[in-house]
């Protein structure tokens, strides 16, 4: 059965390391959905986070090859009711919506984001959450011809669960 | 300050001695002209041997790397020199050879400028090496080939590709010749091998009443060949082996049944279907042995033992993963292994392999009434007049299932084929490549009248370096194996199979290599001998029957119980 995985990748920070990861989704012809890559808590080693609607099996032999890179330290993967995990988005909205309340009063107080910026044409307006969530929000805005822009992070994660096993050989 | 340093290409040179590379295969260029010039300043030490396609370097290091159990080393220039290596890469990374390829690239301030025969090597290899590395400054070499090095054959063994820019070729750097610190990589690392799974593994092994131990290349590479053997006669189990594991085990042994998969012996694939223990040692399930998975051995339960453990239940799921080295793996599960008659098993063993003599080989062989040669005859001669005892290297296609059917093997590493990618034009260069590996052995390439034509020029090197292998051309005017499927799955229609050939002869007599042709069946025995006794390099055309076709065969996709026999 198809579903969103996410794998995580602690990897030196190397040149070639990104290319070799995307290199073993492309050879399944498997679409990232998103990709992040960011400093890990130890130095010189950073963490990828990518996700790919795919099967548990495709998913295994994905980590599996991944074993095998030499730069990789450590590599797994999971579902997503086995993470915390957030994506960011800004949106562009026009700052007309200010003289009117009613449209104001839900991107104000009830999407649970914060405007950033304030600018005389655009209000620039950050959100946190998960990408269903992020997603809303942002058809929402395009139902009412809100939105003049959007862009959203790729995964920021972090497991439930204290990994000691994780920390031990990543360092 | 300067005397202490030297150029990035001696320290590259001196980094390769150290490692202790004494051959090397290559080709010349613009942007790797500074590493050449060095190379003039060492030929004593390093023997270069000019090719004459970089395919063909790339292919020789293979060939030398399986012949020797050494990794070996290949070097191209940029751009086109680069591309040119890359089937071979792809070859070696799928067959777990251990090469080192080292591409020249421009310099680093001149990178994806589209500077003159630049081509983005890194990225263009990135999914068929197991690791590459761009060296951008002298100071990195020392410390990146050994672990160049390191990597190629450690684990499974792999290609390693090394771009080295012209101006790390010709930067100065100190470089120190320590024997290098240990590289601490993460997928080497070794996970204890428990007692009780070895107990686990040796119990599964003494209960089964129908085991089949199935070797693999991984054996030959750990060169467990020795306690492979052992184990089986311990606990008298029949053996069967891939087309990349053959020789690991002498042909001749009584407990060799004989090759698996597609065209394999009709005892190793009706055991697997009857087995109730498979033992899989440094062998990865491909397509070609398992046909339908889903219908594979469908009463086994399996061990698989294999160092890399991606290869795990990625096709076939098996009951119990051992990682590790095949050698190591296996001389502890030896101890433990009781000895069991199983007169049925090999009794059923035998009625198999009559009934293969009977319904194939016989007829194959037999030469009373025909007029032209049988691929399969001319593979037997070759291997009855070699005694078993040459280096068997092919090509891709019907002569080289021929190979794998009819030889006889004594000693390890005496099959060197283009297994996983089936790399057309692998055979010539591979085995002038075996031959440098291996210059005390026997070295006979036996290739198609197709797969011969990809790297004829290899002729060349062969006539320049003065080295004495055989070639046989097993010559049926058509690209044999596809026409094979054209006549069973494509209602004969022979689209594009057919070939008309130069005269390999005069082509043979341009390069001064001796040659010969036959196609008289009563001549063929004294033609190989004529060949085998030949001082020299010799090129033995040997015309076959055009239309003939391997059997038996299992359909792709087919279960291994339905086997074709014509
Ligand atoms: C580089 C490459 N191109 C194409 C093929 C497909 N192919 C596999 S076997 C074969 C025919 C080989 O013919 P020949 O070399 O004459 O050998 P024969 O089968 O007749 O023994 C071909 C074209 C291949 N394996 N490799």
């Amino acid at each position: 059965m198809k579903k969103e995985y996410i794998v995580i990748a602690f990897v030196n920070n190397q040149i070639s390391v990104l290319n070799r990861i995307t290199s073993a989704y492309l050879k399944r012809h498997i679409n990232i959905e998103s990709l992040n890559v960011s400093e890990s808590f130890i130095k010189g080693i950073s963490t990828v986070v990518i996700s790919a609607v795919t099967t548990a099996d495709e998913t295994e032999r994905i980590v599996n090859q991944l074993g095998n890179v030499i730069d990789i330290h450590k590599v797994d993967y999971f579902s997503q009711e086995d993470l915390i995990y957030k994506e960011m988005a800004l949106y562009k909205i026009p700052s007309t919506i200010l003289k009117d309340k009613s449209q104001s009063d839900y991107i104000l107080n009830h999407s649970n984001s914060r405007i950033i910026e304030m600018g005389k044409e655009y209000l620039i307006v950050e959100k946190s959450g998960s990408r269903i969530e992020l997603e809303k929000l942002k058809s929402k805005l395009e139902r009412k011809k809100l939105l003049a822009g959007y862009s959203r992070s790729g995964n920021v994660v972090l497991h439930r669960e204290y990994l000691p096993e994780l920390l031990h050989k990543v360092s | 300050m300067k005397n202490e340093y030297i150029k990035g290409t001696e320290a590259l040179i001196l980094s390769l001695l150290k490692e202790g590379v004494d051959t090397i295969f290559g080709y010349p260029g613009g942007t790797i002209m500074p590493l050449y010039d060095e190379l003039y300043n060492y030929k004593e030490k390093i023997n270069h041997i000019l090719v004459r396609h970089e395919q063909g370097a790339v292919h020789a290091a293979e060939g030398f790397a399986r012949s020797s159990g050494k990794t070996g080393v290949c070097i191209a220039t940029a751009g086109p020199g680069a591309t040119n290596l890359v089937t071979g890469i792809a070859d070696a990374l799928i067959d777990s050879t251990p090469l080192v390829c080292i591409t020249a690239q421009v310099s680093a301030d001149k990178l994806g400028t589209n500077f003159f025969q630049e081509a983005d090597t890194i990225s263009i290899t990135i999914p068929v090496t197991k690791w590459s590395y761009q060296i951008t400054s002298a100071d990195e070499i020392e410390e990146i080939i050994s672990k160049a090095f390191y990597i190629a054959r450690t684990g499974r063994p792999g290609p390693v590709l090394i771009s080295f820019t012209r101006n790390a070729q010709v930067g100065f750097t100190n470089y120190t010749g320590k024997q290098n610190s240990p590289h601490n990589i993460m997928c080497f690392r070794k996970e204890n091998l428990t007692s009780s799974t070895v107990k686990l593994a040796a119990e599964l092994i003494n209960k089964a009443k129908r085991p089949l131990i199935i070797v693999g290349q991984g054996v030959i590479i750990s060169g467990a060949e020795e306690e492979t053997l052992k184990m089986a006669e311990r606990g008298n189990i029949p053996i069967a082996s891939t087309l990349m594991g053959l020789s690991a085990i002498p042909t001749s042994h009584h407990l060799f049944a004989g090759n698996v998969g597609m065209h394999g012996n009709f005892a190793p694939n009706m055991m697997t279907q009857k087995s109730d223990l498979l033992i899989a040692i440094g062998m990865r399930f491909s397509d070609r042995v398992t046909g339908d998975i889903s219908r594979y051995a469908p009463k086994a339960k399996i061990i698989h033992i294999d160092i890399d453990k991606a290869e795990f239940n990625k096709t076939v799921k098996s009951y119990l993963q051992i990682h590790g080295d095949a050698k190591e793996v296996v001389a502890e599960i030896l101890p433990l292994i009781c000895y069991s008659a199983r007169d049925d098993w090999f009794g059923f063993k035998e009625e198999c392999i009559k009934d293969e003599k009977r319904s194939v080989i016989d007829k194959a062989i037999n030469t009373n009434n025909r007029r032209t040669i049988s691929m399969a005859k001319a593979v037997a001669t070759i291997a009855q007049e070699s005694r078993g005892n040459a280096v068997i290297v092919t090509d891709v296609g019907q002569h080289q299932m021929f190979c794998a059917r009819y030889s006889i093997f004594n000693t390890s590493r005496s099959m060197i084929t283009s297994g996983g990618l089936g790399t057309m034009g692998f055979g010539l260069p591979a085995a002038i490549g075996a031959k440098f590996g291996a210059m005390e052995r026997e070295i006979i390439a036996v290739l198609g009248d197709g797969g011969f034509q990809m790297t004829i020029q290899e002729l060349g090197t062969i006539m320049q370096s003065g080295i004495d292998i055989k070639i046989v051309v097993l010559n049926n005017s058509f690209l044999g194996m596809v026409r094979q499927w054209q006549e069973l799955f494509f209602n004969g229609r022979y689209s594009s199979t057919e070939m008309d050939n130069p005269d390999f002869l005069k082509i043979a007599e341009s390069y001064r290599i001796t040659s010969k042709r036959v196609e008289n069946p009563s001549q063929l025995q004294m033609a190989v001998r004529e060949m085998l006794l030949h001082k020299g390099s010799y090129l033995l055309e040997i015309v076959v029957e055009k239309e003939e076709n391997v059997y038996p065969m299992i359909p792709s996709g087919a279960s291994l119980d339905e086997i074709i026999y014509k």
